[in-house]
């Protein structure tokens, strides 16, 4: 059977498949990996003819770099859990608080947005809002703020450097920026827009940040994981210093994970080494490439080109603002990442327009965290759990914050462009 | 005397001491009560749900219920006087502070502390004002103190 996939019944066909990969993630029947449904949705659009063989190929060696570079950020992030960075933070961000609700907000602020800048959202959502959640504890103050701060800012802090995002890895390789240009042009967003949240929430979550400062216990405050944290730093100025000399990011980052996981390979060889595949988690890497093969479907038909011509040519400043919310739009309709994957190759001639797209599949998401589709079976998947989420109380809090950072972030990246002169 | 005390994050010691005071030397049944915060909860899913393709649980252990236990028995400590525990959580649309109202039905006082501890309307943050306005018993507001 062959599909043409210009015709219409051809676009039907890849984004229904598209829809059934993302509600395959969601629901994950039987407690399958999402890499289960997605695979085999991959290989049929091949066999189908939505995409030849050849361009499979290609997309798939593109996104390897990509995806190797994923795997080893991934690993450092597990890493610098287990070497004990994340609980040193815990600490931190409870001393700095000085037992104060407001003051414990400010911390959660820096250090949620460093850590989803340098190991990626990931870190932030499953290694850092627990810690966040027990040194509100710690302290007394309520965990409302600083959860729902680290869930956001994993999203809007996303945005600074190649690594804070797979959305941004993926928009790296094809914009043409070195490191050090991306983190400079990003950098004025990055920090307008966690500027604009944490003044939101200052104001939205005032009950809750009002109750009063409690004593910060003295006891058990880990030490400084300074090996990791050295390594960290070095690995972060390797991106900007190596890649003059040719030597891509990926390899930086593969190398930091390594001198950080050396002293356990020599203790325990075995084990670590299996923990370290573990953490690079294979399944989700061979779910981005098929993801990447059933988007490739739904872009080259009409769907893609309609798309095209909601692009526009130029990076003026309105120009960055509608393709910021076209992708802000794309992101919450489906997710971001398959959002990502339509819209990169579209304004890839443009690195304005292309961090434009970056700061709208990043930010966009705190409106429905999971994409709209995505949210609505959510919402049944924990219901069934005996939990129903109040979709009203996301959307309010996300339509408070993401239009004014979306708004904010453009111009400061509009700012970046005229100054560097792009 | 049946005596509810409802117990939140940050400002539940403010509440205990005033019960204890109230309760001491008195023929009085005390009711520690305290309701899972739901929007919390959300936003504890939300992230990892946020996270497409990475195989985690489609539903993560929520840690708030056992945090509030926690907090149930610290409270019981504090107070130093027989009590009962009621730890309740939002089912469907419910909100905190209706579970709350619900809550005080059979009581006779409720003792419950303001969220800040400045004077002003923002030392009641909303849910805490709509259990003082909808409490159908008498209630005792006192300031929170760290």
């Amino acid at each position: 059977m062959h599909v043409d996939v210009t015709t219409a019944a051809g676009a039907v066909v890849a984004v229904v498949v598209l829809v059934a990969v993302l509600v395959f993630a969601v629901v994950r029947p039987r407690g399958l990996p999402e890499v289960a449904g997605a695979l085999p949705a991959a290989v049929l659009v091949v066999v189908l003819g939505l995409v030849p063989p050849s361009d499979a190929v290609d997309e798939a060696r593109t996104l390897g770099p990509t995806v190797g570079f994923l795997a080893a950020i991934l690993v450092l992030a597990e890493l610098a859990r287990e070497d004990g960075v994340f609980a040193w933070a815990g600490g931190v961000m409870a001393r700095r608080s000085h037992g104060s609700p407001r003051g414990l907000l400010t911390a959660v602020f820096v250090v949620a947005s460093l850590t989803t800048a340098v190991l990626s959202l990931d870190a932030t959502v499953v290694l850092l809002t627990p810690v966040v959640l027990a040194t509100a504890s710690r302290i007394g103050a309520r965990a409302r703020p600083g959860v729902y701060a680290s869930t956001h800012l994993a999203n809007t802090a996303s945005t600074l450097l190649p690594v804070s995002n797979l959305t941004n890895l993926l928009a790296f390789g094809a914009s043409g920026l070195t490191f050090a240009g991306f983190a400079g042009l990003m950098a004025l967003p990055w920090l307008a827009t966690v500027a604009v949240e944490y003044g939101v929430f200052r104001w939205w979550f005032r009950g809750d940040l009002a109750t009063p400062t409690h004593p910060v216990p003295a006891d058990d405050a880990p030490p400084a994981p300074r090996f990791a944290l050295v390594v960290l730093a070095a690995t972060l100025v390797g991106f900007a210093v190596a890649e003059p000399f040719g030597i891509a990011p990926a390899w930086v980052a593969a190398a930091g994970a390594v001198v950080l996981a050396a002293p356990r390979l020599v203790r325990a060889p075995r084990r670590e080494a299996a923990a370290v595949v573990r953490a690079a988690n294979v399944p989700f890497l061979v779910f981005v490439v098929s993801l990447g093969v059933v988007v490739l479907a739904v872009r080259s038909g009409p769907v893609g080109d309609g798309v095209a011509h909601l692009v526009p040519d130029r990076a003026d400043f309105l120009g960055l603002l509608a393709v910021a919310g076209l992708a802000a739009v794309l992101a919450n309709l489906l997710n971001n990442l398959p959002a990502t994957l339509v819209l990169v190759p579209l304004t890839a001639h443009s690195p304005g327009l292309l961090l434009a797209v970056l700061l709208g599949v990043t930010i966009g998401p705190n409106l429905t965290y999971v994409g709209s589709l995505a949210t609505l079976l959510w919402r049944q998947v924990l219901h069934a759990h005996d939990h129903t989420p109040s979709a009203g109380r996301f959307v309010r809090l996300g339509l408070a914050t993401v239009p004014a950072c979306l708004v904010v972030g453009v111009a400061a990246l509009w700012v970046g462009l005229q100054v560097t002169g792009r | 005397m049946r005596v509810l005390v409802w117990l939140t994050e940050g400002t539940w010691e403010s509440a205990v001491d005033a019960a204890r005071e109230l309760a001491e030397g008195r023929d009085a049944e005390v009711v520690l009560l305290h309701v899972d915060d739901a929007a919390t909860a959300d936003a504890w899913h939300a992230g990892p749900a946020g996270l497409l393709g990475r195989g985690g649980p489609p539903v993560p252990e929520d840690p708030f219920h056992a945090a509030a236990t926690r907090l149930l028995t610290a409270a019981q400590t504090r107070l130093g006087l027989p009590s009962t525990t009621d730890q309740r959580a939002p089912h469907g649309h419910d909100r905190v502070e209706t579970v709350v109202v619900d809550a005080c039905r059979d009581a006779d006082v409720l003792v419950c502390a303001r969220d800040g501890d400045r004077p002003g309307p923002h030392s009641l943050a909303p849910p805490t004002r709509f259990v003082v306005d909808h409490a159908p018993c008498d209630v005792v507001l006192v300031w929170a103190r760290g």
